[in-house]
């Protein structure tokens, strides 16, 4: 695997406070969700990836090379932070400009790189002449992912960007993110909005308690699941005519039909999901998705932190 | 991050920076804050020594023993470290320290943006003196410009030492407020040479009989103020360097 970031037994103390804990996993190009409950050690983690923090042991590596003190590979990296805090008395175009000049881009050129970020965060331009202080927070995530794709990075690093954003900020970002990626940028996105980060993400980096409980692509992760759940969700043009063919089999003992939706309470769970294609033969009715309630990302990982 | 000839601006930290307080403090109310501290200065310096036969000792009295002696040190020394450490705790720092700019440069930045924060307010109460002083008749142009000298000279050594003292605790009023006591005034006051520690030993004797116009300028004391400032500035710059900051805490790791 390319990887992109690679940790091996990185530990990070915070004196006896433990922020991560001999974790190992590799990330590759792509969008990568870094998925965990509060205190997981996901802010650690993207502390440690940009610089901000040093390992208490172990390695890690960002494009091969370490990345505290590392002024060459922080400007690959692009990072927006969680906290909302920006400063209010400043438009949005000063502040990108400042950071812009910061990062070492002549003054001339910092405010073409401050407009085309803007632009590419879908910041409204109706609104770049209004002070930071005044705007929405789906505002503010559009500055501060401005600020951090400004100086088009190689690795763009979001610690929960989809907070505070209406269902339709949070689609609209994904887009964007998604957008990044189709140019060549790799994402790694923290957020414990696990259910859109399975639509916009290739792979996962799952955290808790200072430890990775699983990491690598949604597939990959799925089959460490060794446990299926009996309940199956079938959404199919005919839920009692599927059911009735299912029972006649023996294969399940329950069923709830409610319109197209079908579930079903099967004896051997495993060996059906393996098998279904084969098990609906014979039926009249076509078959839409089948659904293992345990095989969520969001299940998997209620699991796996239990 | 660089240019487009792939080369690093030189000095990009401190000029971002900069340009960063120059538009917090250009908003209308930082301007119209501004323009209040002038003219009340300008008023109450007036009102002070108006109609006064002893004008020029009491003008002499407030600027040296009340303005420089006493606001300008406990003014700079609580605000100076206020910089660097409201970015601490609003977290804004984070944007900072993901940039590929080295940590002195971003404390020069934020020295030099406290100072300019600082001189905000200095400034427009300067302007009220001198031009209080000028009304009144009792400051002739030369004592102006060493007021002004001495003074700028003042805010930035102590707003280096309030910097200083802010890298290494988030207490820095505390310790800026003690840091006067013990040096401004303790050690201000002992002779034998431990005096010259003291800035406001140096300013008291810059500005001695300034709106007399008959005492020479004695470099030497400004010498003392601008290496007094410089060994904290220095002394800031490692411990913001060396320093673990706990973000959006007050608390240092």
């Amino acid at each position: 695997m390319n990887s992109i970031v690679k940790a091996e037994e990185l530990s990070c103390f915070y004196g006896v406070v433990l922020g991560l804990n001999n974790v190992s996993f590799e990330i590759p190009a792509g969008i990568t969700g870094l998925v965990g409950p509060n205190g997981a050690g996901k802010s650690t983690l993207i502390k440690l990836v940009t610089g901000q923090l040093a390992p208490s042991s172990g390695r890690l590596s960002v494009f091969g090379e370490k990345p505290r003190n590392n002024p060459k590979l922080l400007s690959r990296i692009g990072y927006c932070p969680e906290r909302e805090q920006l400063p209010k008395d400043l438009r949005p175009i000063d502040w990108l400009r400042s950071l812009a000049s910061i990062s070492g881009v002549s003054w001339k050129e910092t405010k073409t790189m401050a407009e085309a970020a803007l632009d590419r965060s879908r910041l409204d331009r109706a609104h770049w002449k209004k002070r930071i202080g005044t705007y929405s927070k789906g505002m503010k995530q559009r500055v501060k992912l401005a600020q951090a794709i400004m100086h088009d990075p190689d690795l763009v690093i979001l610690d929960e960007p989809m907070n505070g954003l209406d269902p339709m900020g949070r689609a609209e970002f994904g887009e964007i993110l998604k957008e990044l990626n189709q140019h060549g940028k790799s994402i790694l996105v923290s957020s414990h909005i696990l259910h859109e980060l399975e639509f916009l993400c290739s792979g996962f980096v799952m955290l808790n308690w200072g430890r990775v409980l699983a990491s690598g692509s949604q597939i990959e992760i799925r089959e460490t699941v060794v446990e299926w759940s009996d309940e199956i969700s079938i959404r199919c043009s005919d839920a009692n005519g599927l059911a009735a063919h299912l029972q006649n089999q023996g294969l399940i003992r329950g069923f709830l039909a409610e319109g197209d939706e079908l579930t079903v309470w099967v004896n051997e769970p495993e060996a059906f999901f393996k098998n279904w294609p084969n098990l609906f033969k014979g039926c009249d009715a076509d078959v839409f998705e089948v659904r293992n309630k345990n095989q969520a990302l969001s299940s998997i990982f209620e699991r796996m932190t239990q | 991050m660089s240019g487009a000839n792939g080369e690093k601006a030189a000095f990009g930290a401190v000029k971002g920076m900069l340009y960063m307080r120059i538009q917090e403090l250009t908003t209308t109310a930082a301007l119209v804050r501004f323009a209040i501290i002038a003219a009340s200065t300008f008023g109450l310096l007036l009102l002070v020594g108006f109609n006064e036969s002893e004008a020029r000792e009491r003008f002499q009295g407030l600027l040296v023993g009340a303005f420089a002696l006493k606001f300008l040190p406990i003014f700079c020394l609580t605000k100076g470290g206020e910089t660097l450490r409201g970015e601490l705790k609003d977290g804004t720092i984070e944007y900072l320290w993901v940039r590929p700019a080295s940590k002195v440069e971003l404390y020069l930045g934020f020295f030099l943006s406290g100072f300019l924060g600082t001189m905000w307010i200095v400034g427009p109460a300067l302007i009220g003196i001198s031009a209080a002083g000028v009304v009144l008749g009792v400051i002739g142009v030369g004592g102006l410009l060493t007021v002004w000298v001495v003074s700028v000279c003042v805010v930035a050594s102590f707003t280096a030492l309030s910097g200083a003292i802010g890298a290494f605790s988030s207490k820095f009023v505390v310790l800026g407020i003690f840091y006067y006591s013990f040096v401004e005034l303790g050690l201000a006051s002992i002779p034998n040479g431990v005096q010259k520690l003291a800035v406001s030993y140096h300013a008291e004797n810059l500005l001695r009989g300034v709106t007399f116009g008959a005492q020479g300028f004695e470099v030497g004391h400004l010498l003392w103020i601008a290496g007094i400032g410089a060994v904290a500035l220095g002394l800031g710059a490692a411990i913001f360097s060396q320093s673990h900051y706990v973000v959006g805490s007050e608390k240092e790791a």
